[in-house]
């Protein structure tokens, strides 16, 4: 029952008179965690960015669990979450005023309970009144995480997630993304870090210049191998 | 519809909580609103045939241009760490969002004349409240009008090389028939001869007012989309 | 090509025939003398500039309905000529005022109309110039191309009322004679002809340009 399924086909992209993607086509499902590698420009963020609505497609169409994305998107977005490396957070607003306002626009049921359990956790309790500026950066991000996933997503979205976060805030995300996992969530994922995207992926698509260069399950590749492919199309 | 409106209050609320922690907004726009009107002191002198019609001028040069500054001010709050991308993707409407920016913008503004004017009354001996309450309603309909058109031109420019030097060059020129509305409305309204010219331009200000939160409605979400 | 060189013979035709009508054909005007004749040029400007405006309009409309490079090209060709034109009218309007009424500038709201016009459609420039993403200057500008077009009307109702309160020192056009109003009618024709045969030379040099962007980035040269 209640499968979870992210489908895109034929996704183009065109700026102008640039092709940023080329008829890009992947298929997940519950659990999937897709991470996608290739060199500076080859496509990735803009594919991260049409896949949580931020972008939409020249052409091609975005399915989940089998319905056009743009039909329900305001459903879909209820769903999906999306991290970058920028934090998201109103400076001046304390963690529990920002996570208050987001909890509301995401419409939950007792935001305010939810943003408590959340500020526990995170062991922000003491501190939950003080402007998130005078935080450290290690727990801005942390508060980012904790942020983003404030609405239980299903459909998970990160760019660049590890750049620059300390090793607390690392380990919170590395935990998050292994419960997700178990509530078998789909997770897509940009990095460049090769190496740790490869040991959590269940699949890995390798892009080029906007075209798929490689597509597969994680158990039909190893790492080398994937890091042959990647200096193939670095050195192209 | 509820939801629409509960989403627009949502970012208002959220602004007016911003903006009381830092005050940075209206503190800065009262601050420049006010040198205005005293640097414009040293142009007009009060024997002025048309005293009240300039004296009505400066008000609103004084609003306008300390307005651009609040303006940029509250979309780069947005755009500094990039929650505007985390509203955007929020389960909500855009233009719920943007109006409800418009709204907060529009807020800001009035409770900077709410100071400015006793002010302005004092330096320049001029009550625009004299013969009635009615230029009220030429100083709601036109910060609200001039909060529209700023609020979407900011969110463009921010996203510009130039940032916050581009806004007053598009926005000046398309806000001049509120300019001189608000400017010819109040002052008609404080003359002495029974005239009531003053509504014409009121009708011109609610109807700039309608006409651009349509049209602005209708292309709100090209902004926001890439 | 063979085609553009007609369509340029013809145009060139027209403008030169315009220009013999204006000083050689048509009679002087009685009190203003031969500064008047500046009016002919003057008025098939404005017109053209109003009708570029028109196009850049229409075609930011298009624009965001569909997405295609090619009407963002056209609107935005249209309001480069355009603002030549309207350049043009801002010129020529003092030429023709200082004889006339004593001074080169007068705030009559035609005029003033049409500066705020220049201005409006100058920043439309301006604002193309500092965004380097394609897409987004596409979009941002067809949203000023909009929004400036319509607030157009507003921008004259509130001059003109704001003028009326001076004595208004402006005769109405009057009947124009019939020699003078067959050369502004022919003259508003090739100067129409004129900005359309510009318009389309813009429209392919923008191409051409988007052309040779597109080879440099696809050799790796942007």
């Amino acid at each position: 029952m209640n499968q979870k399924t992210l489908q895109i086909n034929g996704i183009c992209k065109q700026y102008g008179y640039i092709n940023i993607l080329k008829d890009i086509d992947i298929k997940l499902s519950d659990g999937n965690i897709l991470t996608l590698v290739g060199p500076n420009g080859a496509g990735k963020s803009t594919l991260l960015k049409i896949l949580s609505t931020q972008v939409r497609p020249t052409k091609g169409e975005i399915f989940y669990n089998n319905i056009p994305v743009y039909k329900e998107l305001n459903i879909y977005r209820k769903k999906l979450a999306f991290l970058s490396h920028k934090t998201f957070l109103y400076d001046d607003l304390s963690a529990y005023q920002n996570l208050l306002f987001f909890a509301r626009l995401y419409n939950l049921n007792d935001p305010d309970k939810k943003v408590l359990e959340l500020l526990d956790f995170l062991k922000l309790n003491s501190r939950k009144h003080g402007p998130v500026k005078y935080y450290s950066r290690g727990m801005q991000q942390k508060l980012t995480i904790a942020r983003v996933m404030i609405n239980d997503p299903q459909f998970i979205y990160l760019d660049e997630p590890y750049t620059g976060l300390d090793s607390r805030a690392e380990d919170l995300l590395s935990s998050i993304i292994f419960k997700k996992k178990e509530e078998q969530s789909i997770i897509v994922l940009v990095s460049h870090d090769i190496e740790k995207s490869y040991n959590i992926a269940t699949k890995i698509m390798i892009l080029n210049k906007g075209e798929v260069y490689y597509s597969g399950d994680k158990k039909d590749i190893t790492l080398p191998q994937i890091m042959k492919m990647y200096r193939e199309v670095l050195e192209q | 519809m509820r939801a629409y409106f509960t989403t627009l209050i949502r970012i208002f609320y959220k602004d007016l909580v911003l903006e009381l922690k830092s005050k940075d907004i209206i503190n800065s726009m009262l601050f420049y609103a006010l040198i205005i009107i005293v640097i414009f002191s040293f142009v007009i002198t009060s024997g002025s045939k048309v005293y009240n019609e300039l004296s009505v001028g400066i008000i609103w040069i004084a609003i306008v241009f300390s307005g651009v500054l609040g303006l940029n001010r509250a979309v780069l709050i947005e755009t500094v760490n990039d929650s505007i991308v985390a509203l955007m993707l929020a389960p909500v409407d855009i233009s719920a969002i943007f109006f409800g920016k418009v709204l907060s913008i529009t807020i800001f503004i009035l409770l900077m004349e709410i100071i400015i004017i006793p002010v302005f009354t004092v330096f320049y001996n001029i009550n625009i409240f004299a013969e009635g309450i009615f230029p009220i309603y030429f100083l709601l309909f036109g910060t609200y009008g001039f909060a529209l058109l700023g609020s979407l031109f900011s969110f463009m420019t921010i996203k510009t090389r130039a940032k916050e030097l581009l806004l007053p060059l598009l926005l000046l020129p398309l806000i001049i028939p509120i300019l001189l509305a608000g400017i010819k409305g109040i002052s008609l309204y404080m003359g002495a001869e029974t005239s009531d010219d003053y509504i014409k331009w009121f009708k011109l200000l609610v109807a700039f007012d309608i006409i651009f939160t349509l049209v602005i409605y209708m292309l709100i979400d090209k902004i926001f989309e890439e | 090509m063979k085609k553009n060189n007609i369509f340029d013979i013809i145009t060139i035709l027209f403008v030169v025939t315009a220009i013999y009508l204006v000083f050689f054909y048509v009679p002087e005007e009685k009190t203003m003398g031969i500064i008047q004749k500046i009016f002919y040029f003057h008025v098939s400007s404005a017109w053209v500039s109003f009708f570029a405006f028109l196009l850049t309009f229409i075609f930011s409309i298009l624009y965001l309905k569909k997405n295609k490079s090619t009407y963002d090209g056209i609107a935005f060709s249209s309001a480069e000529v355009g603002l030549v034109f309207c350049t043009i009218v801002l010129v020529t309007g003092p030429l023709w005022a200082k004889p006339v009424w004593g001074a080169y500038w007068t705030w009559d709201p035609r005029l003033t109309t049409t500066l705020v016009l220049w201005f409006i459609y100058a920043s439309y420039l301006l604002l193309r110039k500092f965004i380097d993403d394609d897409q987004k200057k596409a979009t941002y500008s067809a949203i000023l191309g909009i929004i400036g077009f319509i607030d157009v009307p507003l921008v004259y109702f509130s001059i003109k009322w704001f003028r009326t309160i001076h004595p208004n020192v402006f005769r109405s056009g009057g009947g124009l004679e019939k020699s003078m109003l067959y050369t502004l009618l022919f003259s508003l024709f090739a100067f129409t002809l004129l900005f359309i045969n510009l318009l389309v030379k813009r429209i392919k040099l923008e191409r051409l340009y988007v052309e040779i962007k597109k080879i440099k980035f696809n050799r790796g040269l942007d």
